[in-house]
């Protein structure tokens, strides 16, 4: 009976309870994040060889002071910086519209552009490296010749690889940031809007002054995991250029780069710091995005 | 109902425009499903498709009281050899007998399971496994593969050994490879015909340049094609000039005078126009292939394991292509090297090592073991006594004997077993990395104006290689 009562007792306990309640999220966190982002701190300081590891110091950083490096930083960079310029304003317009009363097909709409969210990543990067390929008969290539223009190299010239990873960007994200955008813009109680008819506002100033700032915890949001998806892309890259290697490093990102070094190249170490380098990069620009969000400010 | 109408239309126009763009480029792919041998590419740049992820599992016909033991590959039609061989050793040493059980994946995952089953002490391990010439490197530096000299060592006499000294440290050998890997020259005989051009007569590559122009001038069509994303142009032609992409420590070293030489020179050939990007940028590119089979490229120079691509991939130029001798800087310079390759190992963590070791060796050097990968991998043998067997070598049913105009084993008998192989130790994955990513596009496509040696004093700077 002891036993049974002491066992009642913690289950029942208010003080016990929430620990046990939050075991299941503190476990994964500790084993599935801590403990791998830990290891992969001290990988960066080691030659990792099996039994053979061992501390270099500051080694693996220093060779990634080298000029592929620095590309893949530019090229994330730039990636990140593309996609967060179009991935926001594009899908925030598109819920706009889709929430507009006088809007028709709206379902249809709707699904249409999120349906390549719900296609694997390595389908689409299969279709895309296909539709620009740079014979004639390629779809992007017949396309344009609709408009009389002679047949492109389109993935192995610097400008025309952009343009390819903006265009499967924007064709898989569009629609998970617009769904994104139309919760917010549902939350958004309809009477703000009749009052600042009443009041004459137009249609300008009731998106300056309404919409926009009441949908401003969802643009921080997107613009979060858009910062990190958009240092961390790998795929994308991957999949257009059948590997890890593609043409001067035009689409070699710091993950591709990461993954040519410590997979293809056995060298964990230097993996390692690059995955370190990218961590710190990231959580910088957040930190810095967050704050001047205002995230970090209290009551708010 | 009607919204559902239009947004099925609407649907199904997308699907068949999307069918229509890979149709473009899919009918290139007319391969026979699932038979493109990855086999020969290297480190991972450059290969074929990303489509084989499901790994398949073969095993040899169950004999009770069989030793087991674990194979990895990477490449499907490996399985069948692995397992008829099993089937073969098991009826010659009944005492012997193994239980092989085969399993395949896609090639960049598995190489890299296996490296970490070796880095975590074999753990998972298999007792065999297929390594690309291009990871072969890591797995020598990691100590992770046993010497095959003793079980090599019956076999000498009868193997060309280059091929089996170039998967080793000088003293000890690690790995067997499928085939000898011998450097050719594809002529498509209807453009050649065409320009009046006996490829017989072409023997260095002054005369190739010369045929070239006339190609050209007759045809239109370039005479051969070089690829930004692989090496195997550059690469002949250095091994040619006995220069290698590492030195002999496996140390990096891009930036000789050999290299330069051998860019400028190429980049002469496309200058002239006798020589273009390959589509794609490689010569394993879906582009590729189409634009080989609609027969608008002369020549294209590869090793003697290209020939499954064609049979698989170009089935309208059947009975059109000849082989011949690679072109030469100067005459009397043997006219064959060896390129690419698939390197067999035994792991240290195996518990029945010594079998599995001798039954790598029989499998790879045996009579038998040759006679498979010849007749139904289309390898070119590198058993010797196999290029004088006039069962295989006059055998007209032979899916690649038939399929071309000469007769490939001429050119094996004619130049010997004294063969340059690359040299592929060290830090040759690393330097690969950046001859496929950077090098060769920025050395023929994207900054031809820049000097060669200057060009390869910046691409040596960036190769990231730690030898310590």
């Amino acid at each position: 009976m002891e036993k049974k009562s002491v066992f009642k007792k913690f289950v029942y306990s208010q003080k016990v309870a929430p620990y046990v309640f939050v075991l299941p999220f503190v476990l994964t966190f500790l084993i599935f994040f801590a403990y791998p982002v830990g290891s992969t701190f001290v990988m960066s300081f080691q030659k990792v060889a099996a039994e053979n590891t061992a501390f270099v110091g500051l080694k693996n950083y220093k060779t990634l002071l080298n000029p592929i490096f620095y590309k893949a930083l530019k090229n994330s960079a730039l990636y990140m910086v593309l996609s967060c310029a179009i991935m926001i304003p594009v899908p925030m317009v598109l819920a706009a519209m889709l929430n507009n009363k006088n809007m028709r097909c709206k379902g249809f709409f709707r699904s249409a552009m999120f349906v390549p969210a719900l296609t694997s990543v390595v389908v689409a990067g299969v279709v895309f490296r296909m539709m620009f390929g740079e014979l004639d008969g390629s779809f992007a290539n017949q396309v344009i010749s609709l408009f009389g223009k002679d047949p492109i190299i389109w993935l192995r010239k610097p400008v025309t690889v952009w343009i390819v990873f903006l265009l499967l960007c924007m064709w898989r994200w569009t629609g998970v940031n617009m769904m994104y955008y139309l919760s917010g813009l549902q939350q958004i109680p309809g009477d703000l809007y009749e009052s600042a008819d009443i009041d004459g506002a137009t249609g300008w100033q009731k998106m300056r002054y309404i919409t926009l700032p009441l949908l401003k915890p969802t643009t921080v949001y997107v613009l979060t995991i858009s910062i990190f998806a958009g240092m961390a892309m790998f795929s994308e890259s991957f999949l257009l250029f059948n590997g890890s290697t593609n043409p001067n490093n035009v689409g070699t990102t710091v993950v591709v780069y990461l993954y040519r070094m410590g997979i293809e190249q056995n060298n964990y170490g230097l993996a390692s710091a690059i995955g370190v380098i990218l961590l710190i990069i990231v959580m910088i620009i957040n930190v810095i995005q967050l704050a001047i969000n205002g995230t970090f400010k209290k009551g708010e | 109902m009607k919204k559902k109408i239009v947004s099925i239309l609407l649907c199904t126009a997308m699907v068949a425009s999307m069918a229509v763009g890979c149709g473009g480029s899919g009918d290139s792919g007319s391969s026979d499903g699932g038979s493109d041998a990855k086999t020969e590419d290297d480190a991972g740049g450059g290969d074929d498709a990303a489509a084989d992820d499901g790994s398949t599992v073969g095993k040899n016909t169950f004999v009770d009281g069989g030793t087991e033991m674990a194979l990895w590959t990477f490449q499907e039609l490996h399985v069948g050899f692995y397992t008829e061989l099993a089937d073969k050793w098991n009826e010659a040493n009944p005492d012997k007998a193994i239980n092989l059980t085969v399993t395949t994946g896609e090639s960049r995952t598995m190489q890299s399971k296996m490296l970490m089953a070796c880095q975590s002490n074999g753990e998972g391990a298999p007792d065999i496994c297929d390594i690309e010439i291009g990871n072969y490197a890591s797995f020598v530096a990691g100590d992770y593969l046993l010497p095959l000299n003793d079980v090599v060592e019956p076999y000498k006499d009868d193997i060309v050994m280059s091929r089996v000294e170039m998967y080793g440290d000088g003293d000890n050998w690690y790995g067997i490879d499928f085939h000898l890997g011998a450097s050719v020259t594809y002529y498509n005989m209807d453009v050649m015909n065409e320009a009046e051009v006996d490829p017989a007569s072409i023997v260095t590559w002054d005369d190739y340049v010369e045929a070239g122009k006339v190609v050209l001038e007759k045809t239109g069509k370039p005479m051969c094609a070089v690829e930004t994303s692989d090496y195997f142009l550059p690469q002949l032609m250095m091994l040619e000039k006995d220069a290698q992409y590492v030195d002999e420590d496996g140390n990096p070293n891009i930036n000789t005078k050999e290299h330069a030489e051998v860019i400028e020179y190429i980049r002469d050939m496309i200058e002239l126009g006798i020589c273009e990007i390959a589509p794609g940028g490689g010569v394993h590119t879906e582009e590729w292939y189409g634009h080989l089979n609609s027969g608008d490229v002369a020549s294209i120079s590869m090793p003697l394991w290209y020939m499954g691509r064609f049979t698989d991939y170009c089935p309208d130029l059947k009975g059109k292509m000849a082989i011949y001798e690679v072109p030469v800087w100067n005459e009397g310079d043997t006219r064959e090297v060896l390129q690419g390759g698939t390197g067999t190992s035994v792991l240290k963590y195996s518990e029945n090592a010594d079998l599995a070791k001798e039954f790598l060796a029989f499998a790879k050097l045996s009579e038998d073991g040759n006679k498979y990968e010849w007749n139904i991998l289309g390898f070119d043998p590198i058993r010797t006594s196999l290029w004088e067997d006039p069962e295989i070598t006059e055998n007209a049913d032979n899916k690649f004997l038939s399929y071309f105009q000469t007769n490939p084993f001429d050119i094996l008998k004619k130049n010997g077993t004294d063969l340059t192989a690359p040299n592929i130790s060290g830090g040759y994955a690393a330097t690969a990395a950046v001859l496929f990513s950077t090098t060769y596009a920025n050395a023929f496509e994207l900054d031809t104006e820049t000097p060669a040696e200057e060009l390869l004093e910046m691409e040596q700077a960036s190769i990231v290689y730690d030898n310590e």
